[in-house]
Formats: structure tokens, sequence, C-alpha cells
């Protein structure tokens, strides 16, 4: 029985049982259409879709408890007492609080390894030396009174004993003379350039640094220090070079020697 | 701002050495025992020092001299003691 859109009356119209316009076209088969009928989004019918609905002063969603988690991308669903949403990957349980890290949902305010922290707050960082290298280190080669350049002092490589380290490399510099000609002890002093280089990256420079020496003595410079992070705990290759800027035409046979202490420092908060 | 490289650590130490501090330097005796140094020191993050052995130098007078002059400098731009 289909639905017959409802007659205008006229005055004085004889009303008829059965036929068009009749009480039971119009009222009963209309009635009749309206309990069965499907909505299949012919006219009268209405649509089983709603789309485009504005929902103003609702009470609340009662969602029926599905005992399942939703498993199509972009569905809010009920399990029993929690309400999830699948993202395309993972059902989350919008519901839940304070899950493992990783997992998205509702966090309380707290300082537990699972909860948030509460607005403004303060870290307190704690450090302790986890290594420590510190070998003395003599150039291979050496320079002459007139000789400038550069040569290698002390390298080696370092590898982090794991994550959230920091290095500080202190080194310490001297020129050993060990040419003194008969009658003459050490007599000249010279100027050198320093660079602690870590990772193929000069950490630190140090110029014009002119160590005190005296006849096959060791009497250096004052201690540079230099910190910076590590490279992972990678093996990596550092080094400290001398470059000797100054000359004179004394023979000399002048090698660099120089102590270069590493300290790993762990940083924890 | 990008780590400093060693040219350019070594470049402020040249310029501040040569254009700021030159009078200092000029002065220094490395006949003594222990030699006078004027040393200037530069690492990655753009910090610099300076120290010396000249008992006679202020290492606060040659600070203030480099401030002083940083202001307007292009090759001290970026960097800080």
């Amino acid at each position: 029985m289909a639905w017959t859109a409802p007659k205008t009356w006229a005055t004085d119209e004889i009303i008829l049982a059965s036929g068009t316009g009749s009480l039971n076209e119009q009222i009963r088969d209309n009635m009749n259409q309206l309990s069965v009928h499907a909505h299949t989004g012919a006219a009268g019918d209405g649509s089983a879709t709603l789309s485009g609905v504005s929902f103003s002063n609702i009470a609340g969603f009662q969602f029926a408890d599905q005992s399942t988690n939703p498993t199509v991308t972009g569905t809010i669903q009920r399990n029993s007492v929690d309400i999830l949403y699948y993202d395309g990957s993972v059902a989350v349980d919008l519901t839940a609080a304070d899950q493992a890290a990783g997992t998205p949902s509702l966090r309380s305010l707290g300082t537990g390894a699972t909860e948030a922290a509460a607005g403004d707050h303060q870290h307190t960082i704690s450090t302790s030396e986890t290594a420590q290298t510190a070998p003395t280190y003599a150039a291979g080669s050496a320079w002459n009174g007139g000789d400038t350049g550069v040569y290698t002092i002390g390298n080696s490589t370092y590898t982090a004993t794991g994550s959230n380290k920091i290095l500080v490399a202190n080194f310490w510099y001297g020129a050993k003379n060990t040419y003194i000609p008969s009658g003459l002890g050490f007599i000249g002093a010279f100027t050198y350039d320093l660079a602690f280089i870590y990772n193929s990256a000069t950490k630190k420079t140090v110029s014009g640094v002119t160590p005190a020496a005296s006849s096959d003595q060791n009497v250096g410079t004052v201690i540079y220090s230099c910190q910076f992070l590590p490279n992972g705990t990678a093996s990596t290759a550092w080094s400290l070079t001398a470059n000797k800027t100054s000359t004179n035409g004394t023979t000399y046979i002048l090698t660099g020697v120089a102590k270069i202490n590493i300290i790993e420092v762990a940083v924890t908060m | 701002m990008a780590d400093r490289t060693g040219e350019e650590q070594q470049a402020i130490c040249t310029h501040i050495r040569t254009a700021v501090l030159s009078a200092e330097n000029s002065g220094l005796d490395i006949t003594t025992d222990p030699p006078e140094a004027l040393i200037i020191t530069a690492d990655y993050m753009g910090t610099i020092e300076f120290i010396t052995s000249k008992e006679s130098l202020s290492i606060s007078d040659m600070e203030a001299k480099w401030t002083a002059h940083s202001s307007g400098c292009s090759d001290c731009n970026g960097w800080s003691l």
C-alpha cells in the first residue's frame, strides 16, 4: 500500500468510504502506510541515513554494548563499560586513564610514570661520573726552532657508555726539548695554537699558548676544558692538535706533550 | 646558531688578537720564565675567554675592551664572553 498525498477538502464535499479521496484512502490507508513503511528515502518514508543533522540540548547518548572493540576506522563503540575509538590501527579506549607510555589516554596529574606533570614544575637534575680516561700523550714528530705547523699531540677514540651523557674534555699542553747543545739549556719558548677535535668538529680552540719550558722538562700550560654531547654510543675519534706559530733560528727537538682527560657525566632528572 | 667551526674559532681568536688586543699582544715578553702569554680561547658554542700570565694585564679590562669593540663589529657578532 503506497502513501497517498493528503487531499484538500472543499466545503459541502461528500465523504466517501472508498475510492479516490475517500476516508479509507486518506486516513486508514495512509495510517497503515505510516505504521509499516520502511525508511527508503522515498516521499513520505523518510531515510534510514541521517546526514547534516545538528543536535542541541541533548541530555546524553547511550551506546549499546557491542561486547567487542570497534574495528572500522572512525568508529566509536561501546564494549562493556568502555567507549573506544578505532583510529585505523588500534582501538583507543577513550575512558581509560594513565595507560602505558605510548598509548594515548586520559592522564591524571601527578609524578607517576604514566601520569602528566601538573602545570609549572621543576626537574631535579642529578649527575654522576660514569667513566674517565686520562692518558699522557706525546707527538710522533718534533719541531725544530725554525719550524711551524700542526702536529697531532694525542688522539684516540671514545665510546660513551649510554645515553644522556655529557663529555668533558680537559687538556694540558707542554713542549719538551730533547736537544741540548753543550753548555746550553733551553733558552726559548714558542707559541702554539691548540685545537681539541671530537667527531671531526673542533670543540675548542686555544690561541697563543706559550708553555714555559726548561731543559728537558714538561712545564706547560694551564688546563683547558670543553664539554659537548657524545656521538651516541658510537666509537668516535678525538684528537688534540698543536700548531707551532712562532720560530727562531736555534736548533731544538721540540716534542708536544699533553695530558688529556675525558670525563663522561650521566645526567638524569 | 650553528656550531662554530674550527676555522671560525681560529678566526675570532686572530681577529681579537690583532684588532682589539694588539697593544697587549705586542707587549708580551716570551723570554721571561715563565713567558708572558695572552691566550684567547673560543669554542663551538660561540664562547670566548681571555687568559694571561702577564700580571700587569687585567682580564676584566680586556673583556671590557672587547665588549666595547664588539658592538657593531661584524666579525665579533654572535660571540660572547
